[in-house]
């Protein structure tokens, strides 16, 4: 359809005011929630994605197409409930207790909605617990952690040990990121991912869900 | 004794071309027209909301050897152990970019301006550096003027946290510099509040002593390329 098309276009050059217009007129035009979403909105991000990890565009044109992308789920938000529109995942995310750093964490809550994601962003200096309480509350899939000290990494752990002490280790996955962390730190406490930068951890939840990328 | 200073913030905003590279843009693309607003924004922003401030306090070796050893966590070799007992002299320090700039980003976010709310990260992150840069210039000057100009000398910053010197040595570099006087404070896990905040210290002696191999073992898990920048930067530099 004509009009996704130039949703997604649109989102793809950034011009939020313009995907605003037309993700109302779509609306208006009877479109369903979930193919204004689908094939306009999450569309475009996807070819953002694609365009990021081809080193094509860079990480300004990204947020200008995440910001685009969220003015479109505004208008789109109170429909999509009505319709009850199934996300690809809930994902629960924050900078772990003590660290107060958060544009990396803020960076993967964009890029995971981008890509069609329910995400709740508990925020920083998230306590171990409240990471575990929110995703049982809200049967969240997946656990996602930052931190930039190496004095707070260690809370990431405690983490996974809540998990695994309340038999939820097949239930919630977790991914881990932040300048201090290595692959090696995630298999060394047990995370079951580690997400280089926040583009990667599209792929590294998605790999998580078993949704092919 | 403590010296506080404002910072003209003209000398300390940076240019566009380290911003664009902050964003992760490579220097060999044509950076578009919308892209060049967001940074021109970003930095209209700064100089009209940041309160750069910065702390000076020179500390003898004796007492530096106590706050660098901080909580007994640092790596048992490392660098800045060896580069600090060369010196000539030693300065604590402490620059801030001031309360209102992490506010303005966080708002900006909130506000789901992400392109703005990163574009001003990158500007206030490069302008706490560039503090930094003119707080080693200023020491260096000063101790040329006090100590005799000794032509080979330079000062550099060191940082809690990087170099094997271990974050926690934070708590006794605030203990001694008390970096509160300029707004700055540190909570339980050893970050700073303000954000864009830089603590350290000025080592001033001959070049050659800032000079180590990168091998040490936190060096393989290090992304941090500063330290081979510089070192690179002060063999190179005429210093006559």
């Amino acid at each position: 359809m004509e009009i996704l098309k130039n949703i997604s276009n649109l989102l793809v050059k950034g011009e939020d005011e313009e995907v605003l217009k037309l993700t109302s007129e779509a609306i208006q035009n009877n479109l369903s929630a979930e193919e204004i979403l689908n094939d306009g909105l999450i569309a475009g991000m996807n070819i953002v994605g694609e365009l990021f990890r081809k080193h094509e565009i860079f990480l300004p044109e990204v947020l200008l197409a995440a910001k685009a992308m969220y003015a479109g789920m505004e208008q789109l938000k109170p429909l999509l409930i009505k319709e009850g529109v199934p996300t690809l995942g809930k994902v629960v995310i924050g900078t772990v207790h003590g660290d107060l750093h958060d544009l990396g964490k803020n960076l993967v809550g964009i890029m995971l909605k981008g890509a069609g994601f329910e995400v709740i962003d508990l925020g920083k200096n998230v306590l171990p617990k409240d990471f575990v309480d929110t995703a049982e509350k809200e049967g969240a899939n997946v656990i996602g952690m930052s931190a930039l000290l190496t004095t707070t990494m260690s809370a990431m752990k405690e983490v996974v040990n809540i998990i695994e002490e309340r038999g939820l280790k097949n239930k919630i996955k977790t991914v881990i990121g932040g300048a201090p962390i290595t692959a090696e730190y995630a298999a060394e406490i047990g995370a079951d991912s580690y997400a280089f930068d926040a583009g990667k951890s599209v792929y590294c939840v998605k790999q998580l869900l078993g949704i092919s990328a | 004794m403590a010296e506080i200073l404002d910072i003209e913030i003209k000398k300390i905003i940076p240019g566009r071309s380290d911003i664009f590279k902050d964003q992760g843009i490579p220097a060999d693309v044509d950076i578009k027209e919308n892209i060049a607003h967001l940074g021109d924004k970003a930095q209209r922003i700064f100089q009209q909301i940041s309160n750069p401030r910065m702390l000076l306090k020179e500390i003898e070796k004796e007492t530096f050897k106590n706050v660098f050893e901080g909580e007994g966590k640092n790596e048992h070799y490392n660098p800045v152990m060896e580069i600090y007992q060369n010196a000539d002299k030693l300065s604590l320090f402490a620059v801030t970019m001031g309360e209102t700039v992490s506010r303005e980003i966080e708002e900006l976010f909130k506000a789901n301006d992400f392109p703005l709310g990163s574009m001003l990260d990158s500007v206030a992150s490069l302008a706490a550096e560039k503090s930094v840069r003119l707080l080693e210039n200023k020491f260096e000057n000063q101790c040329k003027e006090k100590y005799a100009n000794k032509e080979e000398h330079v000062a550099l910053g060191y940082s809690p946290g990087y170099c094997g010197w271990h974050i926690s040595g934070q708590k006794k570099l605030f203990e001694y510099l008390n970096p509160f006087e300029i707004g700055v404070k540190l909570n339980e896990s050893y970050l700073m509040t303000p954000l864009k905040s830089v603590t350290g210290v000025l080592i001033y002696g001959h070049k050659n002593i800032h000079l180590f191999d990168a091998g040490y073992e936190f060096c393989s898990f290090c992304r941090d390329q500063t330290c081979i920048e510089r070192m690179k930067k002060i063999q190179s530099r005429n210093l006559s």
